[in-house]
């Protein structure tokens, strides 16, 4: 059993999941409305996390919650969807969008059931992506960006916006 | 002296990142490191600059009766 058969268990009334494994990004998607702090913590624990401490803040215009657990996680809200990727940043470092695109075409071929979600997913994290990166996502989508000169960016951005 | 490339200095400025975010650095710390990195991604740019340019030098003396040298300033001693 891989981490994506275990999540998939983890369906229940309010979200059902996709974890892909390639870059360690936990996928959630809600059936209802939630209501964020209540949602987080349920969430956290069906992952068997606890949750020590808490705080809201923004990923541009994106609403997004993080809870600092033994394992750092973060939960981005999208409306009624959101998604779960942990340790925003160092996973990123080895980033490759061709692999993931390739991923994504595999995992689709796999699982052809819950394919539309992984899709929808994909486009949602390449936008997250490319929001964390303040990058083009169709040259985020080729490959064409310069990780370093991202993150430097980025870096630049967290120091201007402290 | 630490060797480094283009992923451990991704991976140092993520570092510092979560430093900042975590308040183990502040900003002009921050500022200072980002700026150290930048300094050596343009000396890894200048050593590939300089490997495409001999690339070129050498295909340049092939085909031609003048030869061009570059002077290998690194390795040249202080007079």
């Amino acid at each position: 059993m891989g981490y994506i058969e275990d999540f998939l268990n983890l369906s229940n009334s309010y979200y059902q999941g996709v974890f892909q494994k390639d870059y360690d990004f936990f996928y959630l998607k809600s059936k209802s409305d939630i209501k964020m702090k209540d949602q987080v913590y349920r969430i956290a624990n069906s992952l068997g996390l606890k949750v020590e401490h808490s705080d809201f803040y923004d990923i541009q215009s994106l609403k997004s919650y993080r809870i600092k657990t033994i394992r750092q996680f973060e939960i981005v809200f999208l409306g009624y969807d959101y998604l779960i990727y942990k340790n925003i940043g160092k996973e990123l470092i080895n980033f490759d969008a061709i692999k993931y695109a390739e991923n994504l075409n595999k995992f689709k071929t796999k699982y052809p059931d819950v394919s539309h979600i992984a899709e929808s997913l994909y486009l949602r994290n390449i936008n997250l992506i490319a929001d964390f990166f303040l990058c083009d996502v169709e040259k985020l989508k080729q490959g064409k960006i310069n990780l370093f000169n991202q993150s430097t960016k980025r870096l630049m951005f967290n120091i201007n916006n402290r | 002296m630490t060797p480094v490339n283009n992923k451990s200095l991704i991976a140092f400025l993520f570092d510092q990142m979560e430093k900042l975010d975590s308040n183990t650095i502040d900003v002009e710390q921050a500022k200072g490191q980002a700026n150290l990195a930048k300094q050596v991604n343009n000396a890894m740019k200048y050593e590939l600059d300089l490997a495409n340019t001999k690339m070129k030098v050498a295909e340049f003396n092939k085909n031609n009766d003048l030869k061009v040298e570059i002077r290998n300033a690194e390795s040249k001693n202080f007079e």
